[in-house]
Parts: structure tokens; sequence; C-alpha cells
């Protein structure tokens, strides 16, 4: 033999670029062999989601005559300017729930990073084997749809007009509204303090409300002071009820001899419209265990609501507000149509919950 | 006797140099007001020159002594107390002279709330502050008299005397809503200021339901308070469901007087209303209890 160092050399050249091609096909996402597993073939789906590469996605369907593409798409990267348009997906967390020789229900909890911070969405899959390959099931929506019609609202709006800064000492300004906070507790959680409680307008104008805390220790000095940030209503209308809650992480409760609560209020240009009811409230207990408060959301006005928060307020059976949670709704909320919702409750508070309220927090992009 | 001896001495010591700070030639007038005009005679002869210090102004003349010194009504607009010197050259002599503000001539007016419920005791606040034409706060007692009206009726206060420069009062809201003009005069001067009456929390809320094939529409009655007053538009009435799939809430502004809304309906349910602290009727339908 001849060179054998030299053929020996090609021969593991060949080998080594061979095995590189076929894990690097397969980073990005060419099948080279059939999906042994249900969790491949979900993670293929939503690695195509994040690329947005709807065709793709697509392909990983078990039912694609049955699902219209654009509500897969509406369905996924959502519209109507909703808080899901704004979002990124960052990560699919896919386990197997049961799984047979030719279906199987797998969870995927989808991790969206938006514009107002991290949600999460998870949706069980049914999956059924197609030759050697698994295939989503994909759920075909019901959406309801709202026949066309012409809905009269009457529009009711207060405008403020300020004389500006070169109004006379003395001459007569606008009063801001009276608002009380009507209820404070501070609770202890595991990791931080919570201060929450309700704010009412008593006024007979709109108030623009931000509720502060300060906390004053031992010595009677303030060490920490925190807002409400997003976790309130900040546009009250008249005799309206928000919650409020203000968190401060890394602290015990007992660091804390007295809460000075402070309520900063403006008068503030506002509509009354669109009026939003939220529908059969219920607390329940979701696939994972948790205690969730779910219901529906339904504008009732005939303007697209694209951003929309929940605050849910729990009281105790004194009536005390012991638990404030807030979540936001991905999806834009449709004239007359239904959009489900559910927010967290912690379990050891969800036992004492005998009473609860949820409000609703909105966006419109076509609002001034 | 030596202290007192000691206190005369030096009482006379001041006397003397207060004297001798006076200049001769500055004779002013014992009672001066606020923007009068002023004339100051003086002695003496050669060039000299004048100073005029005073509150937020400050003046230079050149002089010739002997002759009179012209200060304009603009020179002593500002209330005060006043700073004139002379000098010869090197040598200066200064006196002080206190300007006093001329009568009342214009009003600041403070109506304090600007919105307030009706039937609400000694419940606006209404501060006048009196100034002259020059905007110096008249210390000296003028009288200032109040009036309140509104669509019913209007009523005056029997004048009352400025204290400091300040004259105040305070009002009952009325029984009836809408505004209420609040005057404040002085002499010619006068400035009106609005205070918005409001109904107060609403009374005897009640609700009716209509049941329209699978959906329910809800509807109050005109929300008054309880002397009759409409309760403003805007104000949230909560209407409240009860039913086997749960709680349905929705909070709707009141529009033209009432508050509407509605509910899917899918059998026995109970309804309730409530507007702030208010609760309205209970309603069952469909044989809920």
């Amino acid at each position: 033999m001849k060179y054998p160092l030299a053929l020996t050399l090609f021969a593991v050249t060949l080998v080594l670029v061979a095995l590189g091609w076929l894990n690097s096909a397969k980073a990005s996402g060419v099948i080279l062999h059939p999906q042994a597993t249900p969790e491949e073939s979900v993670q293929t789906l939503f690695r195509a989601v994040r690329e947005r590469n709807w065709p793709k996605a697509q392909s990983q369907l078990a039912n694609p005559g049955q699902v219209d593409n654009s509500a897969f798409i509406y369905d996924l990267a959502g519209g109507d300017g909703s808080l899901r348009t704004y979002s990124t997906l960052e990560g699919v967390e896919v386990s197997v729930v049961h799984q047979n020789a030719d279906d199987a229900l797998v969870r995927a909890r989808m991790n969206w990073s938006t514009a107002v911070g991290s949600v999460s969405d998870t949706r069980d899959l049914k999956m059924v084997r197609e030759g050697d390959d698994w295939k989503v099931v994909w759920p075909v929506s019901q959406v309801l749809k709202v026949p066309a019609q012409v809905m009269s609202v009457n529009y009711l709006r207060w405008d403020v007009v300020n004389r500006g800064p070169e109004g006379d000492w003395g001459t007569a300004s606008i009063d801001p509204p009276k608002v009380r906070i009507i209820s404070m507790n501070a609770v202890e959680r595991p990791d931080s303090v919570i201060v929450m409680g309700e704010v009412v307008n008593e006024d007979t104008i709109p108030a623009y409300v931000t509720v502060n805390a300060a906390l004053i220790d031992s010595n009677g000095a303030e060490f920490r002071e925190e807002g409400s940030f997003d976790k309130v209503s900040h546009v009250l209308l008249p005799s309206q009820v928000t919650p409020y809650r203000i968190d401060f992480p890394r602290l015990r409760l007992n660091q804390v001899k007295q809460v000075r609560m402070d309520a900063k209020v403006a008068a503030i240009p506002a509509s009354a419209d669109p009026v939003i009811g939220v529908m059969n409230q219920r607390m329940e207990t979701d696939a994972l265990g948790k205690k969730l408060l779910a219901g529906d959301l339904v504008n009732q006005s005939g303007q697209t609501v694209n951003i929309a928060q929940v605050l849910a307020t729990c009281y105790d059976d004194n009536g005390k507000v012991i638990w404030v949670s807030d979540g936001y709704i991905d999806r834009a909320l449709l004239p007359m149509t239904p959009q489900a919702f559910a927010v967290d409750l912690p379990p050891d508070v969800a036992s004492h919950v005998q009473r609860f309220r949820v409000s609703v927090n909105h966006y419109t992009r076509s609002a001034s | 006797m030596r202290v007192i001896g000691i206190l005369f001495f030096l009482c006379s010591v001041f006397a003397i140099l207060s004297q001798a700070q006076t200049p001769p030639g500055l004779r002013l007038p014992a009672n001066i007001v606020a923007g009068e005009a002023v004339t100051i005679p003086s002695s003496g002869s050669g060039s000299e020159t004048f100073y005029l210090i005073g509150p937020g102004r400050a003046a230079k003349r050149n002089i010739q002594a002997g002759e009179n010194i012209q200060l304009s009504s603009a020179d002593l607009g500002a209330a005060g107390t006043y700073q004139a010197i002379i000098c010869s050259g090197d040598d200066c002599a200064s006196t002080s002279f206190y300007v006093a503000p001329d009568r009342g001539k214009e009003l600041v007016f403070l109506v304090h709330p600007s919105r307030i419920a009706v039937g609400q005791p000694n419940a606006i606040s209404a501060v006048t502050v009196v100034l002259d034409r020059f905007h110096n706060l008249v210390v000296q007692p003028e009288a200032v008299t109040f009036r309140a009206t509104s669509k019913e009726n209007g009523i005056s206060s029997p004048p009352q005397m400025t204290r400091n420069g300040v004259a105040w009062t305070r009002l009952n809201s009325g029984t009836k809503d809408g505004t209420v003009e609040i005057n404040a005069s002085l002499g010619q001067a006068s400035e009106r200021r609005v205070v918005q009456q409001v109904a107060a929390e609403p009374c005897h809320l009640h609700v009716s339901a209509e049941q329209k094939g699978n959906r329910v529409v809800l509807q109050t009655e005109p929300v008054r308070d309880c002397r009759g007053n409409a309760v403003p538009d805007g104000t949230i009435v909560t209407f409240t469901k009860t039913d086997k799939l749960g709680r349905s809430t929705v909070d709707a502004p009141i529009k033209k007087g009432v508050a509407r809304t509605e509910m899917a309906f899918g059998g026995p349910a109970m309804i309730s209303v409530a507007c702030g602290v208010v609760l309205g009727n209970d309603i069952q339908m469909g044989g809920a209890r």
C-alpha cells in the first residue's frame, strides 16, 4: 500500500464533513430523517412560527385543508394592532401529556416576549402519526362572526381647557378631581412585600391617578418608595373604582413600621367609551393545577380595542382586599366578540377568596 | 443712677447721629400715597446728586441745590419704605420715608372648589385680596361685598371690611345642580367666578330588565340624587348578573341620564345594580333564587 496515511486522513475528512453537514441541516430545520417524536414535530412547527415561515408551519399540520390560512396566521401572529403583533416568540416548552402508537396529546407553553413583558400561552395540541412523522391537528377556530351592522354610539367625552403658563395668579383654574384611597393592605409574600387596595374617583370628571407608597422604618425614616406603574387603572371615570398593587421586592414585612400612601391626581381629557363587559367570571383550576380567575371580555362598542389589560381584585370574607392580579390580553377585542381571559392566583390566596371584581384597562390605537 | 446716666448719654448720641443723617435740605411730606407725585424742596447751593431707593426701583439724578426735586407718580408707584439720599461730593445724608398703598382698585378673587355637590354646608370658600391701581396690597380696611347668584336666586352678603388686605366668606352649596356665580365687588371693581354644583350620591337607583331572545337589556331609570338632581353623565353604574356560568359585570357610564347595557341570557339569573356606594334593586330572571 502506498500512501496509507494520506488515504486514512482523506477518509476521516470525508466522514467529518458529512457529520458537519448533517448537523447544520438539522439546525436549519431540514429534515434528513423521519421525526421520531411528537415533541420534535411541535418544536419544528413553532420554529417555523418564530421565523414567520407560515408555509413551512402549515406543512406540519395534519389538517391544513380545514385550517384557514389567514386565520392560522391571525391566531399565531395576531392582528388588529393587538399585543401579539408587538410580540416575538422566545421559546416553547413542550411536554407530552399522553402518547399512543398513532396519536398523542402534547402541551406547548409558548413564551412570548411582548412590549409589556413576558406573556405565556399554553395550548394542548393533538398529534397524529402520519407514516414516520407526527403532525399537529390544529384546532379550527370558531370565531363568532358579528353580522354587519351600524352601531349608534352616543360618545361622551371630557376635554380640559387650561389657561396656560400666562394665566394670572388668582384666576379660577380646574380643581383636580377628588379621588380617595378607600382601602390598603400590606401583605408579605415569599420574596416581597405587596401593598394593595382600591381607589375611587368621587368627583364628576375623569381623573388621572397614580398611586405611590413609601415605607417607613422603625426610626421613622422613609427607606423605600414605589409606584403602582401598570397595576392600576390610571384613568378613572366618575364613581369608578380601581385596584392598585405596589410591589416591594426583596423585603420583609417586619422591616416596615408604617406605609405612607399618596395618590397623585390630575384632570384629564377622557372618553366614556368603549364599554367592556366582563362576563362569566369564575374561579377554576387549569390542566397544570393552577388556580385561575377566568372569564370573557366583551367589547360593547363598535370600535376595536387593540390592547386590553385585566385587573382582578380578590376579597376575603370581611371584604378586605387580599390580592390584586393582572394580565394582558394579547388579542384585540373586536366589537361584540367575546375574548377569553385568565389571571393566575397564588394557591394560598385562592383558598381565602370569597369575592372578586374584575376591571379592564384598554388601549385603542385610533384614540388620542 | 449710673446706669440711667449711661442710657441717657447713649440716647443723646443716637439722637445727634440721626439728625446728622437727615439732610437739612430734604423735607418730605408726612403722608405719601403710592402714585402721588411729590415735590421735595431742597436748600443750599452747588451741584448735588439725589438717589431714590425703593421697593423694586432705584433712581439717580443730578440736581442743583436749592431747586425742588420732583418725584413722579411712576417713581412712587410701589408701596413700602423708600430711602432718599442726597450727596454733595463725598458728603452724603439720607432719610427714609414710607409710601402707603392707594385706595383699593382691583380684586384678586379665589374661589374653591370649582365643583361641589349640592347641599353641602360651608363648602364654598371665597377669598378676595384688595390691590390698588399699582398692584400694591391695600392694608387699610376696605368694604367688599360678596354675591352668589344661581338660576333660582341671588344672595348678597353685607359689606365686609378687609383685614390686612384680605376678606373672605364661606357659602353653602345650593339644593339644585347647575352653576352658581360668585361675585366680589369693591366700588366699581368686580370679579366673577363660577362654581359647578353637581348632584350628590344617587338615590333610589332602579334597574329594569327586558329579555330579547338570548340577550337581556338592562337599563336604569333616570339616575337622580335625593333632591331630584340628575347625576352627571359619565358616572359609572355597575350592572351585575350572576348565573350558572358565573358572574358578569359591566361598568356602564350614564348617558343622557340613564345607564344601559346588554348581556347574554342563558337561564335563571340574578341581576343587581350599584353606583359608587349606592346599591339599587335586585331582579330575579328566569326563576332564579
